[in-house]
């Protein structure tokens, strides 16, 4: 039975924002933005991009472990998933297609809710180097649902 | 050794979700959206716990934790490294997270235990860090960095009010001044604490003098009830909600009379002025800008309550002394007639078919309207009106003056026919500048 099903697939789309964790050894966490996300079609594997610069403890703990967790949220609505798996860097270049069209996205989507316009820039260009990304992809083993309501955490 | 929190103060308003990520033993990290993250004292922050039971399991088998928050102005982020200390189920803290919770729950229409706070999650911060730099061109301008003498400012604008009219104003134009709180009113409670009502009101399009809600309405009625201050920096949201249960909810009352509201209010703090036990009402302020009540500024506001709190007591302790001054022209002549209709049942009162005020207040001028017309009497005392069971005043803590106000100056907001207007001691005046058609209903 596939991790995530169709209907979740078709919700994976530009415009949403979230966070990946990973963990060291002691099991502290580490937290990073996601810039881009995207399904892969045929598998239960999700893309995402983090900044480079901000997300090096991150990317050292997976030399540690590859579990990850990746909190998809619907900005306008808090509709939110957790998505838990096996987490490795890409392989594939970054899609500088599919990262300006999340970056878009993702604008008009806090713009929605009261944020400045060009907030997605300015967050962006704190950053030293701000489009150099990283690549990471999570084959996705279970799904839970964030959204914030009674029952929240429940594996779908 | 950290920097202190305070310097990022900010980002503990509620503006922008954080999220927490914690960890279990065996090496699966979670990660959960947090709407309000909590500053307590002593380098210490609180997360309410709803809805997070792998995050506090997490929590109870390795104690560490990792939060990202972010700066509503600088859009900034923030990383703080935690360690889990103790679940509060109790206490100031867990009263105070727990009244902000109801209280926009409230708000927002959310009824019964859904959203009820469950416990407190409190984490030493270890370390924290900016994780990318502040863009400083952002920054909102910043108060006054001395507070002391804000208050001294403040305190003395308001010893100079010689009775509960000025008090309340002079309060609100210091507030203005001197914090810049430009929206500003207050709420009283009666005299039984059912109901609040608007008795003084700053910076509105529409005062709405006299309108009610119940304590434990809303995020001010929540105030009152708790006996707590409440602040929300994100009433967007809120707000939609509202609109949304307001929508399913079609029973129309022709006496209900809003609060006072920016219509884009996004900010919100409600600080009650309590003596002793009792809550006499509560400072209500709104604001257009997200997060625009910082935890120091309720302080100082809550230091401010106080002082009113003993300022009502010592002015409303002279009920003689009660000023009721006139801030209209002369009315003009009696050439129309008006139409005043008087509900018995909660005592309402409608002019030419528009809704006025209901309550105490309403039987008080009905009282003085009767009067007018049957006996042609136009001079009142407060006295008689303490004194008639059917105005329906509590035996003690009547608030009589604070009625008074707030019905003198929901008079002068409608441009009634009619105003009153204080003469002496304990006396007051009705003014009538048209012919009056009473008419009782039950």
């Amino acid at each position: 039975m596939a991790a995530i099903p169709p209907e979740l697939r078709a919700w994976l789309r530009p415009g949403l924002a979230g966070m990946i964790a990973t963990a060291d050894a002691s099991g502290r966490p580490e937290l990073s933005r996601i810039w881009a996300l995207r399904v892969d079609p045929d598998r239960d594997r999700i893309e995402v991009y983090v900044q480079r610069t901000v997300s090096v403890r991150l990317l050292q703990n997976l030399a540690h472990s590859e579990r990850a967790a990746l909190n998809a949220v619907e900005v306008d609505t808090y509709r939110s998933r957790l998505f838990k798996g096996r987490c490795a860097l890409s392989a594939a270049p970054i899609d500088e297609a599919l990262l300006e069209a999340c970056l878009t996205a993702m604008g008009e989507a806090f713009s929605s809710v009261g944020m400045p316009d060009g907030a997605v820039s300015t967050i962006l260009s704190h950053a030293d180097a701000p489009r150099d990304m990283v690549g990471l992809v999570l084959e996705v083993d279970c799904v839970f649902d964030q959204s914030p309501k009674p029952g929240a955490g429940a594996r779908l | 050794m950290t920097h202190d929190l305070h310097e990022i103060e900010d980002c503990f308003q509620g503006v922008i979700p954080s999220y927490l990520a914690t960890c279990s033993a065996d090496g699966e990290p979670n990660v959960v959206c947090v709407s309000i993250l909590h500053l307590l004292p002593h380098n210490r922050v609180g997360v309410s716990c709803q809805f997070m039971n792998k995050t506090l399991r997490n929590l109870r088998e390795t104690g560490l934790a990792q939060v990202i928050a972010f700066h509503p102005w600088t859009l900034g982020e923030y990383r703080l490294d935690l360690r889990f200390e103790r679940l509060l189920e109790s206490g100031p803290m867990y009263d105070k997270m727990s009244a902000t919770l109801a209280g926009v729950a409230s708000q927002s229409g959310l009824k019964g235990s859904t959203f009820a706070l469950a416990s407190v999650a409190e984490f030493e911060v270890v370390s924290w860090c900016k994780t990318t730099p502040e863009r400083d061109s952002a920054q909102p301008p910043k108060a006054s960095a001395d507070p002391i003498a804000q208050l001294d400012r403040i305190s003395a604008a308001m010893e100079a009010a010689t009775d509960l009219d000025a008090l309340f104003d002079r309060t609100f134009e210091a507030l203005a001044c001197e914090l810049g709180l430009a929206h500003s009113f207050l709420l009283l409670a009666d005299g039984v604490e059912e109901q609040l009502y608007n008795v003084a009101s700053h910076g509105f399009e529409q005062a709405r003098f006299g309108a009610e809600i119940a304590i434990g309405e809303g995020l001010y009625g929540t105030a009152a009830a708790r006996r707590l201050a409440i602040r929300t920096g994100s009433m967007r949201r809120e707000r939609l909600m509202a609109q949304a249960v307001a929508r399913e909810s079609d029973h129309a009352d022709p006496t209900y009379l809003a609060l006072p509201g920016l219509p884009g209010a996004e900010s919100s703090l409600a600080v009650p002025v309590v003596r002793g036990e009792r809550c006499l009402g509560v400072l209500c302020f709104q604001s257009e800008r997200a997060g625009a009540f910082s935890e120091s500024l309720e302080k100082t506001v809550t230091i401010v309550a106080r002082h009113l709190s003993a300022m009502i007591g010592l002015l409303g302790a002279n009920a003689k002394d009660v000023e009721l001054s006139a801030k209209r022209g002369p009315v003009g002549g009696r050439a129309l007639a008006t139409r005043v209709k008087f509900f018995e049942s909660d005592g309402s009162i409608f002019i030419d078919e528009e809704y006025l005020i209901k309550g105490v207040a309403g039987r008080i001028l009905w009282r003085v309207l009767s009067n007018y017309v049957a006996d042609q009497r136009d001079e009142f005392s407060s006295k008689e009106i303490r004194l008639d069971p059917d105005v329906g005043l509590p035996a003690i803590k009547d608030n009589l003056e604070a009625r008074l106000i707030a019905l003198r100056k929901r008079l002068i907001e409608r441009a009634a026919a009619f105003r009153i207007e204080k003469t002496g001691r304990g006396r007051f005046r009705l003014e009538v500048s048209r012919e009056l058609l009473l008419e009782r209903r039950t």
